[in-house]
């Protein structure tokens, strides 16, 4: 069964001409059961607005979804009582503490005490839960709403960048916690950037990028679509430019072994035809496996222009 | 549903200071301005501060800067919960739009009428303590329109005041905006009220206006717009002559549920 699918959702921001923002562009995906799913994207690509639509605190202009099947406004209150999430940064009452935040969230959540007592032992914070949570550090922070998710024991867990702030420690623990909560058959969607954090905890991705859906699978089915070469050749930058000129070519990035290429099809042998056509002899040619990383680089390339031409 | 409701209200209310500090400040005003009443009667020795005459003076003060008080703390408990982004995590944890609304006018509807009562209940116990020998704490008919009708101005400014912060979305702005408008209200009453009769008749009806007018004493008790009428007429000014004291009581009614209904209806229509 399919715990979240989006047909087609939109959601532009502004209604001037001038200076409305397409944030989501009709982004469909659909989430089964059990799937630990990661939703990857740069900065402003959406993944917030798009969670944001899920949850009921922002009005799509366009499309629509489906949470446990449910899709009217009263049938999705109803079931959001079966899923916790957290967007962006943490939002809690500042003047009151850890444990008086949670009760609030229990309350709404139809939880009882203990529950939120078992909840704060479960990300470290129970011999804090009586300081205010203004006096928290943004990892403590970070895990009161890991806390405040879990008070309701979801069947859907929503995380968006839940990794923000936690030192190492704590990335492990949510890593450990999601793969306790899968192994325990919740479905978990979360929006992230930190690809190796993606690549090792989740069975599905998909990467968005202004807005729009770029390419949806397993994780396996994406690092494989976009096939790549790694070359070497003495003359580097004859072959950078004659790879650039190849049609086949997506995109075509120097690394310290040689040159990565990503390409369309993986018929290497017609690359080295290309190559000697130009009059450019490699040294080295083999498949290059791609990292989520990679390919993540490939398709998004460019939204922001570079950071490090900006610190050359 | 409800009770939810209000049991997370009554704890995000209870435990900020915020809360607290603003309606001590009232009460002390009330408590201040009662017991001052009391002495200058103790070294006058004539009671006028002894119910049932007091209630008059009880309510007066407190119904007209109440209001205000009440403002600001519905302020302070509405619009952080947008900048804390805390009506955001609200309706993820489960609360719809509407419950979170509706929490808010549960919190909103009892505290109209604790501030109502704080004169009361602090002018009325001092007021006890009169050695006066006539006292009967007995409310009459127009004290008691006197009491409605300082609740309904608490509805009128406080609906107000939690419309700008559910508009606004931070307090500063909000509570700016408040007071602003209490400056400008009169002058622009007065400036378009000189054009026409029937503009003039308007802004008797303007939501400040109709505040002052509902809690100004001689109102309700004939005998104070009696004597006010005499002295005005001594000094050849002219009468005061009020509207239907049930016309502003719809007119306040109505006011309060329009700014409660534009407040839900903004709060539905715009991301949180
Ligand atoms: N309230 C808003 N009003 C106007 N534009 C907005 C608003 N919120 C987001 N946007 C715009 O929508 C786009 C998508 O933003 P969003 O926060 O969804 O991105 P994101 O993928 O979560 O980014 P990040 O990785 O930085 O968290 C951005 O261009 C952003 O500027
Ligand atoms: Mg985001």
């Amino acid at each position: 069964m399919a715990v979240i699918e989006t047909f087609g959702l939109t959601k532009r921001y502004g209604t001037r001409r001038g200076n409305s923002v397409l944030a989501v562009d009709e982004v469909s995906i659909a989430v089964e059961q059990g799937q630990v799913f990661g939703f990857l994207g740069p900065n402003g690509s959406g993944k917030t607005t798009t969670i944001g639509m899920l949850v009921g605190i922002i009005n799509p202009t366009g499309g629509s979804f489906r949470l446990f099947g449910a899709s009217e406004p009263q049938d999705l209150v109803a079931v959001r009582t079966r899923l916790g999430a957290t967007l962006e940064t943490p939002n809690f009452y500042p003047y009151m503490t850890g444990l008086d935040n949670l009760r609030v969230a229990a309350a709404i959540k139809g939880v009882s005490r203990p529950r939120i007592d078992e909840c704060l032992e479960l990300v470290g914070l129970a011999d804090r839960a009586r300081h205010r949570f203004k006096t928290y550090s943004l990892g403590m922070k970070q895990r009161l709403a890991l806390a405040a998710t879990m008070l309701n024991d979801p069947e859907l867990v929503i995380l968006d960048e839940p990794a923000n702030g936690l030192d190492p420690q704590g990335m492990r623990e949510i890593r450990e916690i999601i793969r306790i909560l899968a192994g325990r058959g919740k479905t978990i969607f979360l929006s992230s950037h930190l690809l190796w954090e993606v690549e090792r905890t989740c069975t599905h991705v998909a990467i968005v990028r202004k807005g729009r859906i770029v390419t949806t699978g397993t994780v396996a089915e994406v690092v494989s679509a976009g096939t790549a070469a790694l070359l070497r050749a003495e003359d580097e930058d004859a072959l950078v430019a004659a790879l650039e000129e190849y049609p086949e070519a997506t995109s075509v990035q120097r690394s310290d072994n040689g040159v990565v290429v990503a390409l369309t099809s993986g018929d290497l042998a017609a690359l080295n035809r290309y190559l000697a056509g130009m009059g450019i002899h490699v040294s080295h040619l083999a498949p290059y496996r791609q990292s989520l990383e990679d390919v993540f680089i490939d398709l998004t390339e460019g939204d922001f222009g570079s950071m490090t031409e900006i610190a050359t | 549903m409800i009770g939810v409701l209000v049991r997370i209200e009554a704890l995000k209310t209870a435990k900020r200071l915020g809360f607290w500090v603003t309606t001590g400040l009232f009460a002390a005003f009330n408590a201040m301005f009662a017991f001052s009443s009391l002495r200058s009667d103790m070294t006058r020795e004539s009671y006028t501060f002894a119910l049932p005459e007091a209630w008059r003076t009880i309510i007066e003060p407190g119904a007209n800067i109440g209001p205000f008080f009440l403002g600001v703390v519905m302020i302070l408990l509405v619009a952080p919960e947008f900048s804390w982004r805390t009506a955001r995590q609200n309706v993820i944890d489960g609360l719809s739009k509407e419950r979170f609304f509706a929490g808010k006018v549960i919190l909103f509807l009892p505290l109209t009428v604790v501030y109502a009562a704080i004169p009361v209940v602090i002018g009325g116990t001092v007021a006890l303590l009169s050695p006066s020998e006539t006292g009967s704490p007995l409310v009459g008919p127009s004290d008691f329109n006197f009491m409605i009708a300082s609740w309904l101005g608490h509805l009128l400014v406080g609906s107000g005041a939690f419309l700008l912060a559910a508009l606004l979305r931070t307090s500063g702005a909000a509570m700016g905006i408040l007071f602003v408008y209490l400056l400008v209200e009169q002058i622009f009453a007065d400036l378009i009220g000189r054009s026409s009769e029937i503009l003039s008749a308007v802004t008797d009806f303007l939501p400040i206006s109709t505040q002052e007018v509902l809690v100004s004493p001689p109102l309700h008790y004939p005998r104070v717009l009696a004597e006010q009428n005499a002295l005005r007429a001594e000094q050849g000014r002219p009468l005061l002559e009020f509207h239907d004291f049930w016309l502003l009581v719809v007119v306040a009614l109505a006011y309060c549920a329009v700014f409660l209904a534009i407040a839900f209806l903004s709060l539905r229509r715009r991301d949180l």
